[in-house]
């Protein structure tokens, strides 16, 4: 996945060229990371057209601050650490409502999926719609650092280095919140999984 | 079992890290021995890598291609000004580092100020008042003695040497500093303008015979006081006015007023000037172009956005034909905004004498299509857009765009173009005439000179035509209305400039009314009587547009420059409907040739430039939208 986007190469001439003027070249990176960007700020924000306007604002952002690019790292780190940022400011402002997460429980917890999963094999789970869409709900309700460290691993596939440069935060906590996370899906999810 | 539990619990962390790779090789073979004796760790790692699967296991789809909205949504961010230019970063970190140097710079000078103040004690006091502090009188007469190259002590002498000027002088000392006060620094060549008519009224009456010879000399003063202004330490800005800081002495601490800080310096010569947003290149361009002839340096916030707005918009903007025109030292500005489609609108430029299609500009954007020559379209979306984006950004004009990427050019156009319609695509016409443009349709000075229009009035010379335009008095308007009414008659056309010497003075009572902005009432009045006397004297019809006369009076917050638009709205009315009437056109078109000279003003130089457009307008769109009956 990573080597059909990274061409840092080709980047790097598109930025200087956007960086001298030519704006309209913008819109090759545009092109080339729209679909990535918009997964992982779906990803992050659960809703279709936050992640629309998350990744417009996005892109929008890396335009008016292209020339603060470092050209020795990838284009697409650095877009999605602005990305990162707008979330981070999207959470910030989104008002918490406890109601919504425990009616997330409820859901997670009463669905029909929920059922199936306690029946189910792990190389079966991963086959399952029902099953995958109650994993991402398990993920959207883990904390806001913690989900975005673990999309970044997961969906992303970002090294603790890159994932510690995006976020600005160190490798250490890179690991703790990584491994955090993972403990919180992989105790929602171990009441549904059946070890033979 | 027991013992290992925390042992487990430890390398939970370190067990999320090795699924990763991000472990060193001591710490993975630790790792490893541990996993072959721990199946509760075995199961963990299992768990991460049924997460890791589910977490891959579907990507959702993007729901449309989001690549033009985003572009869009960029574009749109763009034009409301949450964009800067990308360079703009490198630009401001150098920015920062001579900042930090002027900083540095001013402490010192801080410092050493304080240094001289303290070691020469009073005299320290002497040079404040002197410096850095100025009055509004000081910079009114500091300004406009160097804007007129003539001193403000020598206007009032004139004034009162002029036996009809009494009433003008009592204005001149209540209404004139009031007035001045009430116009936005914008105006300062509308100020200008009124100056230059209250000039006339003081000084041209019966002193203004060779009038050639009383400009060189005036320049000769100008150039005088200008050099003694530096002399004695006053700003002089480039080529602009110069600012006088002096304290004149006389005048009390409470008419001191510190310079404004809502002002921001328009560094003109360092804005560069790049072809791509048509709207904002032509506001741009035409507010450089503007404020470079009109010497003016410095402008308000305010000030600008309602230039601003009526450069781009006319007025009013959502007319069939709208149109503005500038004046500047050299020449005329003339914008107007047409609504059709982009057929009508290339016949139109196709149809463009050549020196006003060299007076074109190209520029294009999402909105509009490139056409060959210099021609603007502009979405109503999109010029509202711009509008608000003027509005919260103070027209911030040193950080235009540079270039916007082209998507999709003018689709809006395709399908009111196949249906003939108008009113969908507005095109903002621009261009501008210097000199020797309008030489070339009609020797300006020398049929100044020739003119049967009084001297005195038209203050002949090169410098004409932004006296008029800028600071039209009334009196002339009404003098163009006679010339304008005696258009019904081609045969009375040369001698329509003539006016009474009674109407003469009576509008000259008008242009200082207008000067001074003594009052509505009064100058309504006025100007009621000198219609009035001109309908009578001269035995010409009159027009019989009211709302012309409340046009007049409105004096939208910019001085004289109001009377631009008047006179637009005037050339709106019965110009048009003498050009509909036929037979004017032609007599135009040969004007703009130059095979006939006629003695003429400026002002019939702008009426020859906007009959020359109305009568392309008329010819490319009489399909598409009818101006019989609109005006």
């Amino acid at each position: 996945m990573a080597e059909e986007y990274n061409i840092p190469f080709d980047d790097r001439k598109i930025v200087d060229a956007v960086k001298e003027g030519d704006i309209a070249l913008f819109g090759q990176l545009v092109l080339k990371y729209q679909e990535r960007l918009y997964r992982l700020a779906f990803y992050l924000l659960g809703q279709m057209d936050d992640a629309l306007d998350i990744t417009q604002r996005a892109f929008t952002k890396a335009l008016v601050d292209i020339g603060k690019f470092d050209s020795c790292s990838s284009f697409y780190t650095w877009l999605v650490s602005i990305l990162v940022n707008i979330v981070r400011d999207h959470y910030r402002k989104k008002v918490r409502d406890q109601d919504t997460s425990g009616y997330l429980q409820q859901i997670l917890y009463n669905s029909q999926a929920a059922d199936l999963l306690r029946r189910q094999h792990p190389s079966e789970l991963v086959e399952n719609r029902e099953i995958i869409n109650l994993f991402w709900q398990m993920v959207d309700l883990l904390p806001d650092e913690e989900k975005l460290t673990f999309l970044l691993r997961h969906v992303e596939g970002f090294s603790y280095r890159e994932i510690a440069n995006i976020m600005g935060i160190s490798v250490n906590l890179v690991r703790t919140k990584l491994f955090q996370a993972r403990e919180d899906i992989r105790k929602l999810l171990e009441p549904y999984i059946e070890w033979t | 079992m027991t013992d290992d539990r925390p042992m487990c619990e430890r390398l939970a962390e370190t067990l999320s890290s090795y699924f990763d790779g991000e472990l060193t090789e001591a710490e993975a073979e630790k790792l490893i021995k541990h996993l072959a004796g721990c199946p509760a760790c075995r199961r963990r790692l299992e768990e991460y890598k049924l997460i890791d699967r589910l977490a891959g296991s579907e990507v959702p789809k993007l729901p449309t291609d989001i690549a033009s909205i985003i572009m869009d949504m960029i574009e749109r961010d763009y034009l409301l000004g949450e964009f800067t230019s990308p360079d703009a970063v490198k630009k401001a970190r150098l920015r920062r580092i001579v900042n930090l140097f002027a900083v540095a710079a001013l402490l010192s000078v801080l410092i050493a100020t304080v240094f001289v103040l303290v070691e020469f004690g009073r005299s320290g006091r002497k040079m404040y008042t002197e410096g850095g502090v100025y009055s509004k009188d000081t910079f009114q007469k500091g300004y406009l003695s160097s804007r007129k190259n003539i001193s403000v002590e020598e206007r009032y002498t004139s004034a009162e040497e002029d036996k009809k000027g009494k009433i003008r002088q009592d204005q001149l000392a209540v209404g004139y500093k009031e007035d001045f006060e009430s116009i936005p620094d914008i105006a300062r060549p509308y100020k200008d303008g009124i100056e230059k008519g209250e000039d006339k009224g003081l000084e041209s009456v019966g002193k203004n015979k060779l009038a050639g010879e009383d400009i060189d000399r005036e320049d000769k003063k100008g150039k005088e006081s200008v050099s003694e202004s530096i002399s004695v330490g006053n700003i002089n800005v480039g080529r602009g006015p110069s600012y006088p800081t002096t304290q004149p002495s006389g005048i009390s601490e409470d008419t001191f007023c510190k310079r404004p800080d809502s002002l921001i310096s328009l560094r003109i010569p360092q804005i560069k000037i790049r072809a791509s947003l048509p709207v904002l290149m032509y506001v741009k361009d035409s507010f450089i172009k503007i404020l470079q002839q009109a010497e003016i340096k410095e402008i308000s916030h305010s000030d600008l956005i309602l230039l601003s707005k009526k450069i781009l918009t006319g007025r009013p903007f959502y007319q069939k034909l709208s149109r503005d025109l500038f004046c500047c030292e050299d020449g005329l500005y003339v914008a107007f905004i047409v609504y059709a489609d982009l057929h009508t609108l290339q016949k139109i430029i196709d149809s463009m004498p050549s020196f006003l299609q060299s007076r074109f500009e190209v520029g294009f954007n999402k909105y509009a299509k490139m056409l060959d020559k210099g021609l603007y379209l502009a979405d109503v979306d999109f010029v509202s857009d711009l509008l608000r984006w003027i509005d919260s950004q103070g027209m911030n004009i040193t950080s235009l765009p540079t270039s916007l990427p082209i998507t999709t050019a003018a689709t809006t156009t395709s399908s009111s173009a196949a249906e003939g319609s108008c009113g969908s695509i507005p095109a903002l016409f621009v261009f501008y005439m210097d000199k020797a443009d309008t030489e070339g349709i009609g020797d300006t000075a020398s049929s100044f000179k020739s003119s049967s229009v009084d001297e005195d009035d038209w203050d002949s010379g090169n410098g004409n035509t932004h006296d008029v335009i800028r600071g039209m008095p009334d009196n002339t308007k009404d003098t163009h209305r006679d010339r304008d009414s005696s258009y019904d008659n081609h045969d009375n056309y040369d001698n329509s400039d003539k006016i009474s010497d009674g109407n003469r003075d009576r509008d000259r009572d008008n242009r200082i009314d207008d000067g001074s902005d003594s009052g509505f009432e009064k100058r309504t009045e006025n100007r009621a009587k000198s219609r009035a006397a001109n309908r009578i004297d001269n035995n010409r019809v009159d027009y019989g547009d009211s709302k012309r006369g409340g046009e007049d009076n409105d004096i939208d917050g910019v001085g004289d420059k109001g009377s631009i638009y008047k006179d637009s709205s005037y050339m709106g009315g019965s110009l048009r409907e003498r050009q509909l009437a036929g037979g004017h056109v032609d007599r135009t078109l040969s004007r703009a040739s130059g095979s006939i000279q006629h003695s003429e003003s400026p002002l019939c130089i702008r009426e020859r430039v906007a009959l020359m457009l109305l009568e392309l307008a008329e010819r490319n769109f009489n399909n598409v939208f009818p101006l019989k009956g609109k005006f």
